[in-house]
């Protein structure tokens, strides 16, 4: 009690009309220490926020982003529903960092695939697949994610099967879906079962 | 005014009455003519189908070959119109779609040996949209449903051991109502989406983009749209789901959808679907619009 009220008082001190303004002529004065060591400081901090910055724009190898998502049924197999979401996070950023950028024709294709299909709020709002993925998938993937293997979970991932596959086929004689809608599809139906 | 004042303008009242009261009535009853004339403008969606002679002769062939039995013709004709009519979506359309998936086939699949079925080649995935997904695009399907077929006939199937009945997807009206409501619901989908991003869209060209999503997918076509929309931005879609012109002259080209299809498939598959895609869409028109030389642009 003693100590915070101690520590109290010399903030107070501290933030005092006068003493701010006791400092402000200190760290004017030309060459005075204070000066140096506000911007040594200021110089760090800004170099530092700005290497941050600069891991955020550097997108992770495509072929990683493609296997870290292809992996995501074997990683709830094994490690349940929580390293799954851990998992699913990182994914997340991969994928966000790679729209941003890398402009890599490639690139672009799979990480908006990956997106369309797990995360479309990442898609641009001109996309016209946003809309359908926020509305045909995404609320069902929410339910199977929260209640893994309930039987209301299996009754949505039917319905998310049998509307990817109505969005996908071009064929009905040979009827099929795109590997990414392929690999979506078997996440959840393991999530849905187990 | 006094009734002698009256008397004495009597004649220039009755005049100026004459003067502006004929031309107008005159004018009435020649547009109200007009407005209930038949269209003397030929309709974009043609009222005799096939519209195009290589697919009257293919149809006589069909029938001569014992192919087509006339009373299920005669079926498939009366169960498109009464459910185009419900439905609101153009007869020639609807029938061309049937003739294109199936020649008019009501037992295509019936021996198992084909994942699609019947007249409109239904998968099991699309069965599933019309048995419990139908309020998602409209509530009216249901008694749409109810209207055509004097009942609530689901859970549609393909029920090989028992075609004719009902709820069988075999059976020629069944099968018919079906694909309308399959088809209304792409159409339906689709501006859907145009509207949510206030795109202004020519109801007749939507059409036919329904029926291009009814064989490759929702997903050909709105990849199509955004390939476009990369290339050309908004005024490029507004142009290809506003402007007839344009649309015919640019949808019916199997190249155009190559790069839409590229980011959902490989190279090759990109290549097949786009030529398919724009054979479909030339025979679905060549069968269901009136000749384009005789359209107004």
């Amino acid at each position: 009690m003693k100590l915070i009220k101690n520590t109290l008082r010399d903030l107070s001190h501290a933030l005092s009309p006068k003493n701010i303004e006791k400092e402000i002529r200190s760290f004017l004065k030309p060459g005075s220490h204070h000066q140096w060591a506000t911007m040594v400081i200021i110089v760090s901090v800004g170099f530092f926020a700005y290497l941050i910055f600069l891991s955020s724009l550097i997108a992770p190898d495509i072929q990683i982003v493609q296997d870290r998502f292809n992996s995501l049924a074997s990683i709830y197999e094994l490690g349940g529903i929580k390293q799954f979401q851990i998992k699913k996070s990182k994914l997340r950023r991969d994928v966000s960092r790679t729209l941003r950028a890398n402009k890599a024709k490639r690139a672009q294709l799979i990480a908006t695939n990956i997106s369309l299909y797990l995360f479309p709020d990442l898609l641009p709002d001109e996309n016209f697949e946003k809309q359908v993925a926020l509305e045909q998938w995404l609320p069902l993937q929410q339910v199977i994610e929260k209640h893994p293997g309930a039987h209301q979970s299996r009754l949505k991932f039917e319905e998310m099967k049998s509307n990817i596959w109505n969005y996908e086929n071009p064929d009905k004689a040979a009827p099929k879906i795109s590997n990414t809608a392929s690999t979506i599809l078997h996440i959840y139906d393991v999530m849905s079962t187990r | 005014m006094d009734g002698s004042a009256f008397n004495k303008r009597r004649p220039i009242i009755l005049s100026w009455f004459l003067f502006l009261g004929v031309p107008f009535a005159l004018t009435y009853f020649i547009w109200d003519w007009f407005a209930s004339f038949p269209d003397i403008q030929p309709r974009f969606f043609t009222q005799s189908y096939p519209a195009s002679q290589k697919m009257r002769d293919e149809l006589v062939y069909i029938r001569q070959t014992n192919r087509l039995h006339p009373e299920n013709e005669r079926r498939i004709i009366h169960a498109s119109l009464e459910t185009a009519k419900l439905l609101k979506v153009p007869p020639s359309l609807l029938w061309c779609l049937l003739f294109q998936e199936s020649r008019l086939n009501h037992l295509l699949g019936l021996d198992g040996s084909r994942s699609s079925y019947g007249l409109g080649q239904f998968t099991h995935f699309g069965f599933y949209e019309i048995n419990y997904q139908m309020h998602r695009y409209d509530h009216a399907h249901n008694e749409a449903l109810v209207k055509l077929l004097g009942k609530d006939v689901r859970p549609i199937l393909p029920h090989i051991d028992d075609p004719k009945s009902p709820s069988s997807y075999f059976s020629i009206p069944t099968a018919v109502v079906a694909t309308g409501l399959y088809l209304r619901n792409r159409y339906l989908h689709l501006t859907r989406i145009l509207e949510e991003r206030d795109y202004k869209y020519d109801p007749q060209i939507l059409w036919l983009y329904a029926a291009m999503a009814y064989n490759k997918g929702t997903r050909g076509i709105l990849s199509f749209w955004n390939e476009q929309q990369n290339q050309g931005g908004r005024s490029r879609v507004k142009d290809l789901v506003l402007n007839k012109k344009i649309f015919f002259n640019v949808a019916t080209q199997p190249r155009i959808y190559e790069a839409g299809f590229a980011r959902i498939w490989s190279f090759q598959k990109s290549k097949h679907y786009s030529k398919e895609l724009a054979i479909h869409l030339k025979n679905i028109s060549s069968c269901a619009l009136t000749p384009q030389k005789e359209i107004p642009q």
